[in-house]
C-alpha cells in the first residue's frame, strides 16, 4: 500500500520543487558581463563587489580586471549599486571622494553603453539589464534577479 | 291603392336591396377573388413562400457575413504586415547594432590625468584658566581658520602605472611664535611675518607656505605585488591614511599624529601586495625602505642607517560589517648634523699647502638615536556604527645626546643656567573612537548623522611630562552631501603635568572636497 501511495507522492514533491525553481527571466534582471578574454566563467556577489568598489584589481587568472559602470542616473546602475555595492547612490560618491583623498584612487570609467565597452575593451567587466543584453557579443558571468515588485 | 302602393314600395325596396347586395356581393367576390389569385390557397404554396422568404434572408446574411469576413481578413493581413515590419525593423536594428560589435577588443587606454583635492574651514573658542601653559597654542579668542588647502594631481600613465602628487598650500608660517618673553631666559617675543609690500602697487601681500605632501609613482603589475618609489605616506594606522578632514571622524588629530610618533611620510621605496584568501578576506603587507627620520630628511639623510618598516593587515568585508586589524614595525636612526670648515695655515694665515687638502669640511654629529616603534589598529563597522582604535609604543635609544632647548629646559623645571641633555625615553599613544551613523538619513533628505565619541591617551616622551595628557572629544559629524561633511566639537584636554591647566575648546569645521 505504502509502495502505490510513493510515487504519486514523490511526483507532486518533484512538480512542486520544479514550480518553485522555476522563474521567468525579468527583464530588469541586472546582467553582469565580461570580455570574452577574461578566463573566469563566473563570479561572485563579494569577488564583483572587490572590482568595482577597485579593492581587487586583477583577476584572479590573470590580467588587470577594468570595471566599467553604467552612466550616473541609468537604471542599471542604481540597481547594480544597491543590489551588488550595498548601499546607496550617495553613500557610493562618498566612498569614492574617501578613496581619492585616501589612495588617489579614482572611481571606474562610465559608459552609455556598457555592453559595447566590455566587447571593446579586454579583461573588462560590467553589467546592464536584461532587456538591454544581447547574446553572443560577451561572456555572462552572473545574473542577479529583480528586486520583487521592481 | 294603398295596397298596390305598399307593393309597389315593398317591389322597389327589394330590388335596391337586390342592386345593393349584389354590387356588394360582386365586389367582396371580386376582392376575394383577386385574394384568392394572390394568396396561396394552399398549404405547399404556403411553405414556399415562406422559403423563398427564408432564402432571401440567408442570402442578406452570407452577404453581410462575407463582407465582414472580408474586413476581418484585411485587418488580418494588415495585423501580419504589421507584424513582419516589426520584425524587420528589429533585425535590421540589431543588425547595425551588431555592426557596432566588429572591431576587436582592445587594451583600456587610460592616459588619464586628473585634479581633486579639500580643504576646511573651522570656528574655534577655546576656554582656560589665565594662567595655562597651554595659552601658547589656545589664546582663548575665537576665530575662523582654514587648516590648509590640499591638491591632488593623479596620472594614470597605463593600467600598472601611476603617479601622485598630493600638495598642501597653508597661510603659515606667517603668524606661526618662534620664542616667547622671558626676562630670566633674556629672550624677546617673536612671531614670523611674511607679509611684504609689493613696490610697484604698494598693496600688503603675505607669502603663505607649501606642502609637499607625498609625490611618488606607484607600479603595480599584480594585485600581490607592487612598487612605490617617492615620498609616500607611511602605511601605518588609520588616521595617518585617512587624514584629510573630509574622511576623518573628528575635527581634533590624535596627538600621536600631532606630534609624530611614527614617522608620517617617508621618503624611499615601498613594496607592497594583497592577497584574497577568499571572496570576504583580505591581507596586505607592505614593506619600507627609507631616509627614516631626520632633520632633513625629505631632502637627504644624514646616515647611513635607512629607516626599514613592515606593515601587515588582515581586512574582512561581508555584507553589514568589515572589520580590520593591521600593525606596523618601524626601526631607523635619527642623526643631525653640523659641517665644520678646517683649515690648516701657515703663520700668516695663508693655507698650508704642504698638507694634502690644507681646506676641508668635516662632518660632526650632533645628535642621535635610534628609536624602534610599533603600532596597532583596529576598525570594525557593523550596521552604522564604527569602532576604532590605535595605539604606538615607542623607544628612542640616545646614541649622542643633544642640548634641549630653553623652553624644553624651563618646562622641566630646571633653571635657564642649567645644560640639559635629550636621553633615552619611551613614548605611548592610544586612541578610541566610537561614531554611529543614525539610520535616519532617508527620513531627513539623504542628510547623515553621525555623533561619535573619542578618548586618548598620549605620553609621548617620558622625559618630558609636559606632553602627557587625555583628550575627551564629544561631538557631531554632519554629511549633507557626498562633497560636504560639517562638525561640531567639544574637546577637554587633561594634561598629566602640574605646570598645564585643562583646556575645553569648542569648534566647528566645513570640510569640503572636490
Amino acid at each position: 500500500m505504502s509502495h502505490i501511495l510513493l510515487v504519486p507522492t514523490v511526483t507532486c514533491l518533484v512538480l512542486s520543487l520544479q514550480s518553485m525553481s522555476a522563474r521567468a527571466d525579468d527583464p530588469n534582471d541586472i546582467v553582469i558581463f565580461a570580455n570574452k578574454s577574461v578566463a573566469v566563467n563566473t563570479i561572485t556577489i563579494e569577488k564583483a563587489r572587490l572590482l568595482f568598489l577597485k579593492i581587487r584589481k586583477s583577476w584572479k587568472k590573470g590580467g588587470k580586471a577594468i570595471a566599467i559602470h553604467a552612466s550616473v542616473g541609468e537604471e542599471s546602475r542604481n540597481f547594480f549599486v544597491n543590489a551588488v555595492l550595498n548601499r546607496t547612490i550617495s553613500e557610493d560618491q562618498s566612498y569614492w571622494q574617501k578613496q581619492k583623498v585616501m589612495t588617489g584612487e579614482t572611481p571606474p570609467p562610465e559608459f552609455k553603453n556598457t555592453l559595447k565597452a566590455v566587447f571593446s575593451i579586454r579583461n573588462s567587466i560590467s553589467y546592464c539589464l536584461r532587456k538591454d543584453y544581447l547574446e553572443g557579443v560577451v561572456k555572462i558571468l552572473l545574473v542577479i534577479p529583480a528586486a520583487p515588485g521592481g | 291603392m294603398g295596397n298596390n302602393k305598399i307593393k309597389y314600395i315593398i317591389w322597389i325596396a327589394l330590388t335596391v336591396l337586390i342592386l345593393v347586395t349584389s354590387t356588394a356581393f360582386t365586389q367582396e367576390i371580386n376582392e376575394t377573388t383577386q385574394d384568392a389569385q394572390e394568396s396561396p390557397t394552399s398549404e405547399p404554396e404556403k411553405l414556399a413562400i415562406k422559403l423563398e422568404a427564408m432564402e432571401q434572408e440567408l442570402k442578406k446574411l452570407k452577404t453581410a457575413q462575407e463582407e465582414q469576413r472580408i474586413d476581418q481578413a484585411e485587418t488580418a493581413q494588415l495585423k501580419e504586415e504589421m507584424e513582419q515590419l516589426k520584425s524587420k525593423i528589429a533585425e535590421m536594428e540589431k543588425a547595425q547594432t551588431m555592426s557596432d560589435f566588429e572591431e576587436d577588443a582592445q587594451d583600456y587606454a587610460i592616459d588619464h590625468l586628473s585634479f581633486f583635492g579639500y580643504f576646511d574651514l573651522k570656528f574655534a573658542k577655546s576656554f582656560m584658566d589665565d594662567r595655562n601653559l597651554f595659552k601658547a597654542v589656545y589664546e582663548g579668542i575665537s576665530t575662523f581658520y582654514i587648516s590648509d588647502i590640499h591638491l591632488y594631481i593623479k596620472s594614470e600613465m597605463t593600467q600598472s602605472l601611476s603617479a601622485l602628487v598630493e600638495l598642501g598650500f597653508i597661510f603659515s608660517p606667517h603668524g606661526a611664535d618662534k620664542s616667547y618673553e622671558h626676562s630670566a631666559f633674556g629672550t624677546e617675543y617673536e612671531r614670523i611675518d611674511s607679509s611684504f609690500v609689493d613696490p610697484r602697487t604698494t598693496k600688503e601681500h603675505v607669502y603663505g607656505g607649501l606642502i609637499i605632501e607625498r609625490a611618488h609613482l606607484t607600479y603595480s603589475p599584480v594585485d600581490w605585488f607592487g612598487v612605490i618609489a617617492g615620498r609616500y605616506l607611511t602605511p601605518y594606522g588609520i588616521w595617518n591614511i585617512e587624514h584629510s578632514p573630509t574622511v576623518v571622524t573628528t575635527i581634533r588629530t590624535p596627538y600621536m599624529q600631532l606630534r609624530q610618533m611614527v614617522p608620517l611620510a617617508q621618503t624611499g621605496l615601498q613594496v607592497f601586495g594583497r592577497l584574497y584568501p577568499s571572496d570576504t578576506w583580505i591581507f596586505d603587507y607592505g614593506i619600507t625602505l627609507s631616509n627614516g627620520r631626520g632633520p632633513i630628511e625629505s631632502v637627504k639623510d644624514l646616515d647611513e642607517n635607512k629607516g626599514l618598516g613592515m606593515r601587515l593587515k588582515l581586512t574582512y568585508m561581508g555584507d553589514n560589517i568589515m572589520a580590520a586589524a593591521g600593525s606596523y614595525g618601524y626601526f631607523g636612526s635619527y642623526t643631525d648634523i653640523k659641517k665644520v670648515a678646517i683649515s690648516e695655515l701657515n703663520p700668516d694665515l695663508t693655507l698650508n699647502k704642504d698638507v694634502k687638502y690644507p681646506l676641508f669640511i668635516d662632518i660632526v654629529t650632533t645628535s642621535s638615536y635610534d628609536e624602534y616603534l610599533v603600532s596597532s589598529d583596529i576598525v570594525l563597522e557593523i550596521f552604522g556604527v564604527k569602532l576604532q582604535a590605535e595605539y604606538v609604543y615607542r623607544y628612542v635609544h640616545t646614541l649622542t645626546p643633544s642640548v634641549r632647548s630653553l623652553q624644553e629646559t624651563a618646562l622641566a623645571g630646571a633653571p635657564p643656567t642649567e645644560i640639559l641633555y635629550t636621553a633615552s625615553s619611551v613614548g605611548l599613544g592610544a586612541y578610541g573612537l566610537i561614531m554611529w551613523d543614525l539610520p535616519i538619513a532617508e527620513k531627513i533628505g539623504g542628510v547623515r548623522l553621525a555623533p561619535y565619541f573619542m578618548y586618548e591617551y598620549n605620553d609621548t616622551d617620558s622625559n618630558q611630562q609636559i606632553l602627557s595628557a587625555q583628550l575627551l572629544v564629544a561631538g557631531l559629524n554632519i554629511k549633507p552631501s557626498p562633497y560636504v561633511t560639517l562638525k561640531a566639537e567639544y574637546m577637554r584636554i587633561l594634561p598629566t603635568s602640574d605646570l598645564a591647566g585643562n583646556v575645553h575648546v569648542i569648534t566647528a569645521q566645513m570640510a569640503i572636497s572636490f
